[in-house]
């Protein structure tokens, strides 16, 4: 067994019911290590045929630990579901089921389970019969009947399957939106944490699978303990002196929600604008004061962003909420001009009990208060409900009605794109996604990074990915080793590289590290560009390049057309691509190991 | 400190020995009928987001010279398991959780319940261990129950009555070759006290004559729960 792998991979047919375990490819593992990674290359090689549904049986949902999940060091807590995604589409492809690869990390407790259960990674294929979940015990795996958590809210289930099995057990789930098969479902864990984006809840209610229960005994294998050792005292030194450590701390993500209002990068009224004018009410030191009760680690962590509020008073009395923090507080908040701080949190409590991802489902409430601002739709059009700007009790009818697809709910179910294209008239341009995944809560015109950030994500908009080819790099090995991308923000990369060569073994320099990151990033590259992904796919929503913000500190904000082509360019360029197609050239596959992969793009120029 | 055998039943938290306990704020303490077995749990007062952010690694634990037991301020626990990590190294060297003696537990809603040995004055424990055994013992400085591992003849005698209405922290090895899961407070000097980033775990003197403080996790995380989520 390799230092730093079970060296197994958990296999599970929910069709036949075969459980089974095959040896982790040791070869993919030494070029794509861990995570997103192998997600990349296992999904690569078993999704042969492009244009697979995403919601066939032969999609296959796959969660990857990486090597650092479930070691001592600080943050190596995370689990990465990879699959092909459903939330996605091109602008025009030869399959109509075209999308692209998925990636959702999720933070907690569960990933490191999954590896003291012996296991580097599960893979779930085929479709149960009837609801089941699944209870991974050590080496003893069962497939069980579902029957009396299918219809449960996330909540419910997480107290179900804790009284069911103890709390030993961890955790993920998904809600009546994964059930129901809403396009941008997530999983949730420990109620509130969740690998929420690219439609991967909605995967695994495609498999008819509500649950996933992992206990584990075992030790992950270290090529030097002691050396692992002296490196966890080292990073938990190195963050305690970061200047960032207190505040992330103490208010975690939500520190951002004024900052970034002042720095004009707040999506707010569906990201018409960069200020939340209203945005005082939703910062983080009246977030402390009214709701927070207590701060949750994932496994490790000493930064515990994650805070979790509880509205006191109010019609929203009991309302137990995780944050806000910032994109919930965004999304839920300025981006639907919600004033009524209560009523927000109420609205990101359901869309975690609901098993929605909280960003997309907010981007959908947002796109519908705009497109009834501008009488594009009427309340006829929504089953009666009136979407005024900040309406909290509407954002909270809507998204019932997207969860059991009721109504208009089943049209907003598909996600903003399929929506506007259903609505007709000039809805598009209100439809704020890329590659039809929703974008999240930082808006682009005021810092047109994120033209990049979210552009040329290879999962449709996401906020995540960093600006630049490098920063992509070091933020695709945070996904990849795995860590936490907000302990890489306080003390870099540089000493989970050192992290990665002392838990394997292997003597990765820095060349080699980012090499690892470039693989996967052409990898995951190139799958999307045999389902029909081009450089037309990686543009932002028309809009913020035609209407400037019209208020705050940066009005006047916009992304000029011939910038946006401008930034493509450079960036193709800095990877290797072609600028004209956006396709990785033969000789930057082939400086990448990928030579595989070489004749499928010359097939596709 | 020699081992009481007065074991008071329902020993009030108004008798001047125990006011020692509920000036401390965060525990109240527990009172555990012996049918029931359900216990009380008194938890902190709501503080952790608004209290400074502890300085992790700022402890340092005094020896412990009277019995002590390791205290709970379930509102700053974060579930981040640095004890457990702690615990395992200072033990065994590697990260085996399965031997950890404290182990963290996520309850719905959000409470985060370290778990162990409560150090129970009356240690049934210790008089389940069949006489001829042995292989259980109180260190007479800090009060810990001490495991012969040598001696265990894995009968799990002792199992039973920690699980039937105290903490429920003892359990057969993975290789079900001896009992493990009793906190030994590291001699004297407890490893996930120091280690605990929030400040969440202190060393508070314990008395011998009851079971004072012994709850299962899901016992501890209701009292907890209702005491955070006060709407």
């Amino acid at each position: 067994m390799a230092n730093g792998y079970m060296g197994k991979i958990l296999e599970i047919d929910l069709t036949s019911k075969k459980i089974g375990t095959i040896d982790t490819d040791m070869k993919i593992a030494e070029k794509f290590v861990g995570g997103r990674g192998l997600g990349a290359r296992y999904l690569w090689e078993r999704v042969k045929t492009p244009g697979l549904d995403p919601l066939s049986p032969q999609n296959p949902l796959m969660i990857f630990t990486g090597p650092l999940t479930g070691t001592i060091l600080p943050g190596p807590s995370r689990l990465v579901v990879c699959t092909k995604a459903a939330n996605t589409s091109p602008a025009s492809s030869s399959y109509p089921k075209a999308s692209t690869v998925a990636y959702s990390c999720m933070g907690g407790q569960i990933g490191p389970e999954i590896k003291f259960a012996g296991y580097d990674g599960v893979i779930i294929t085929g479709k149960s019969e009837k609801p089941a979940y699944i209870v991974i015990d050590d080496s003893k795996v069962e497939i069980r009947d579902a029957a009396k958590l299918w219809g449960k809210n996330t909540n419910q289930t997480d107290l179900l399957l804790s009284q069911e099995l103890g709390p030993t057990f961890r955790t993920m789930y998904i809600g009546p939106a994964g059930e129901n098969l809403v396009k941008y479902a997530g999983i949730i864990t420990e109620s509130s944490r969740a690998a929420g984006r690219s439609g991967v809840g909605c995967v695994m209610g495609s498999k008819n699978l509500k649950a996933i229960a992992v206990r584990g005994t075992n030790i992950v294998p270290v090529a030097d303990m002691e050396g692992l050792v002296a490196l966890r005292k080292e990073m938990f030194n190195a963050l305690k002196t970061w200047n960032g450590y207190d505040q992330w701390r103490r208010w975690g993500t939500a520190a951002m929600l004024l900052a970034s209002s002042q720095a004009g990068t707040q999506a707010t009224k569906n990201f018409r604008e960069g200020t939340d004018l209203q945005g005082a009410k939703i910062g983080a030191p009246i977030s402390e004061k009214e709701f927070w009760v207590k701060h949750r680690s994932c496994f490790q962590c000493p930064l515990h962003c994650m805070k979790i509020g509880q509205v006191t008073s109010g019609p929203y009395k009991g309302t137990i909420a995780e944050g806000p923090e910032y994109e919930t507080g965004t999304m839920h908040g300025s981006n639907c001009q919600v004033t009524d701080v209560a009523g927000m949190m109420k609205s990101i409590e359901l869309a975690d009990d609901l098993g929605f991802d909280s960003i997309s489902v907010a981007n959908v409430l947002a796109f519908v208060m705009d497109l009834y601002d501008k009488g594009v739709v009427t309340s006829a059009d929504l089953d009666g409900i009136e979407m005024k700007w900040g309406n909290v009790e509407g954002m909270i009818a809507l998204q019932k009605k997207i969860a059991y697809r009721e109504g208009v709910g089943a049209i907003l179910a598909e996600g903003v794109k399929a929506a506007a294209a259903k609505f007709g008239k000039d809805a598009d341009k209100f439809a704020m996604h890329i590659k039809g995944q929703e974008i999240a809560a930082w808006n682009i015109p005021a810092n047109h990074g994120f033209a990049i950030v979210y552009g040329t994500s290879n999962r449709g908009a996401c906020h995540q990915v960093g600006p630049t080819v490098e920063e992509q790099q070091r933020r695709t090995m945070c996904d990849t080793v795995v860590i936490c991308r907000f302990l890489y923000y306080g003390i870099g990369t540089a000493l989970f590289q050192k992290a990665l060569n002392t838990v394997t073994g292997w003597k990765l320099d820095d060349a080699a590290f980012f090499r690892v990151a470039d693989r996967i990033w052409n990898q995951e590259k190139v799958f999307n560009a045999r389902e029909g992904f081009r450089r037309v796919d990686d543009y932002v929503p028309k809009r913020m390049t035609t209407d400037a913000f019209t208020a705050g500190p940066k009005k006047g904000a916009i992304l000029p057309p011939d910038k946006q082509e401008q930034i493509l360019d450079e960036y193709y360029t800095k990877r290797g691509w072609d600028t004209k197609t956006s396709l990785p050239t033969e000789a930057k596959l082939k400086e990448l190991d990928l030579g595989d992969l070489a004749p499928v793009v010359q097939g596709l120029r | 400190m020699s081992e009481n055998e007065k074991k008071p039943e329902g020993q009030g938290e108004q008798d001047n020995r125990y006011m020692f306990f509920t000036r401390r704020e965060f525990v109240i303490g527990a009172v555990a009928g012996a049918a029931v077995g359900a216990a009380v749990t008194g938890v902190s007062m709501k503080g952790g987001p608004a209290t400074a952010p502890a300085k992790p690694g700022a402890a340092s634990a005094k020896p412990i010279k009277v019995p002590s037991y390791i205290a709970v301020d379930y509102a700053k626990c974060t579930g981040c398991r640095n004890c457990e990590v702690e615990c395992a190294l200072f033990h065994d060297k590697k990260l085996d959780l399965t031997r950890a003696r404290i182990r963290t537990y996520y309850f719905n809603p959000p409470v985060d319940v370290p778990s162990l040995c409560a150090k129970c004055g009356d240690a049934p424990c210790i008089k389940a261990c069949p006489e001829k055994v042995g292989a259980m013992s109180k260190d007479k400085t800090t009060g810990a129950v001490l495991v012969d591992e040598k001696k265990c003849i894995a009968c799990w005698a002792c199992i039973e009555p920690c699980a039937k209405d105290r903490t429920d922290v003892i359990r057969k090895s993975k290789d079900e070759k001896v009992i493990v899961g009793i906190c030994d407070l590291c001699g004297g000097d407890p490893s996930c006290v120091k280690g605990c980033p929030e400040g969440a775990l202190s060393i508070v003197p314990v008395y011998q004559d009851g079971k004072y403080f012994a709850a299962k996790p899901a016992d501890i995380a209701r009292a907890v729960a209702k005491n955070l989520y006060k709407a």
